[in-house]
């Protein structure tokens, strides 16, 4: 993620492989992906925000553990939210609402923040490019679930509040129901992967 | 060297109190989710002229509360089942008979899924639907030996 002192953010999904098990495993639709993916979002921008002034108050040996607990809270009450939001697509997510706790974009947070010699020693530079590699997770995971389910099943499911979100069926038959499973999921992010290097490689040669 | 010690006793208590404290939040807020979500989940199960109450907790992973629904004719159990495949996961109702016997499945819910939504059809092709449904009776079965327990 070097680009990132060239003035260009790159996609923590496609460009960084960042998270990429729990993301193919709990986004098989777009609902399901959205929410997941503000769920990492919003723990990433919680931890990068609350990790300074935690280590200007707080001991090194506590630090570990204090900020654990920390995105524990916040993805527990993430997990409520959409419990009581959305009980289908809290069931659809299951485990992996907790589990965000631990999610490679929070992890990346906390060493983005503790790393200032590393990532640049301009706080508020650092918290605003974790900001937009959290909002561009976000965007990855709800389009990577869509097009699984849309590709998958023929069908759009949105993330709609009550028992059963609300699903648009576009195609009357399910062409590709491989997509849906973990092994069509990385299948298909493969290939978004080189999709996305291509342009990425294409477009800094313009931009030279 | 004892001053040192006390400091640090002093740090850990102050960060142990800080996070016993966010645990309280975060404790006070599941209890505020868990209520709605009783009420949410009794107003899904009971139909028009019954009455439904929280009967027990199980720590089930297909399903966590049993209700009770009085009605007229008499008293009947039910429960929101969650069934997972790997095409997702599935919100079915379950009521059985005061002996533990299924009476009836509706569908409520899923998420990305074309898959059926006959809860019978469900239950027949998803694996391990069938051992939630045992479960849920020899919950049943618990729960009126308990309340026979404590009427004798």
């Amino acid at each position: 993620m070097s680009e990132v002192r060239e003035g260009f953010v790159p996609n923590p999904v496609l460009a960084g492989l960042m998270g990429i098990c729990p993301l193919i495993a709990a986004s098989r639709s777009l609902a399901e992906g959205a929410i997941y993916g503000l769920g990492t979002a919003i723990c990433a921008i919680a931890l990068g925000a609350i990790a300074p002034p935690l280590r200007a108050t707080v001991a090194d040996r506590l630090q570990a553990p204090a900020t654990l607990a920390i995105s524990a809270a916040v993805s527990t009450l993430f997990a409520f939210c959409v419990r009581a939001y959305s009980p289908a697509i809290a069931a659809g997510l299951w485990i992996y609402l907790p589990l965000l706790s631990v999610s490679g974009l929070s992890l990346y947070a906390l060493r983005r923040t503790s790393l200032p010699g590393r990532y640049g020693p301009d706080a508020s530079l650092r918290f605003a490019t974790l900001s937009l590699e959290s909002i561009l997770f976000f965007l990855t995971a709800a389009f990577v679930g869509g097009l699984r389910e849309f590709i998958g099943l023929g069908s759009l499911t949105l993330p709609t509040p009550g028992p059963s979100p609300l699903r648009i069926d576009a195609i009357a038959f399910p062409p590709m129901r491989l997509l849906v499973s973990p092994a069509g999921g990385f299948m298909l992010l493969g290939l978004l992967v080189a999709v996305y290097r291509a342009l990425a490689r294409s477009g800094r040669r313009l931009w030279r | 060297m004892a001053r040192d010690r006390r400091e640090r006793m002093i740090e850990n208590l102050a960060v142990a109190s800080a996070l016993g404290f966010l645990a309280l939040v975060v404790a006070a807020i599941s209890l505020a989710v868990d209520s709605r979500e009783v009420a949410d989940e009794v107003r899904v199960l009971v139909s028009a002229g019954a009455e439904g109450n929280l009967e027990g907790r199980c720590d089930d992973p297909s399903f966590c509360r049993m209700y009770r629904i009085q009605s007229e004719a008499g008293y009947i159990y039910a429960t929101i089942l969650t069934l997972r495949s790997t095409q997702g996961a599935f919100l079915v109702g379950a009521t059985f008979s005061s002996k533990g016997e299924l009476q009836g499945l509706r569908y409520i819910g899923s998420c990305a899924s074309r898959q059926a939504s006959d809860p019978r059809e469900l239950v027949d092709a998803i694996p391990g639907a069938s051992d939630a449904l045992s479960r849920a009776s020899v919950f049943i079965h618990a729960l009126e030996t308990h309340q026979a327990g404590r009427t004798s």
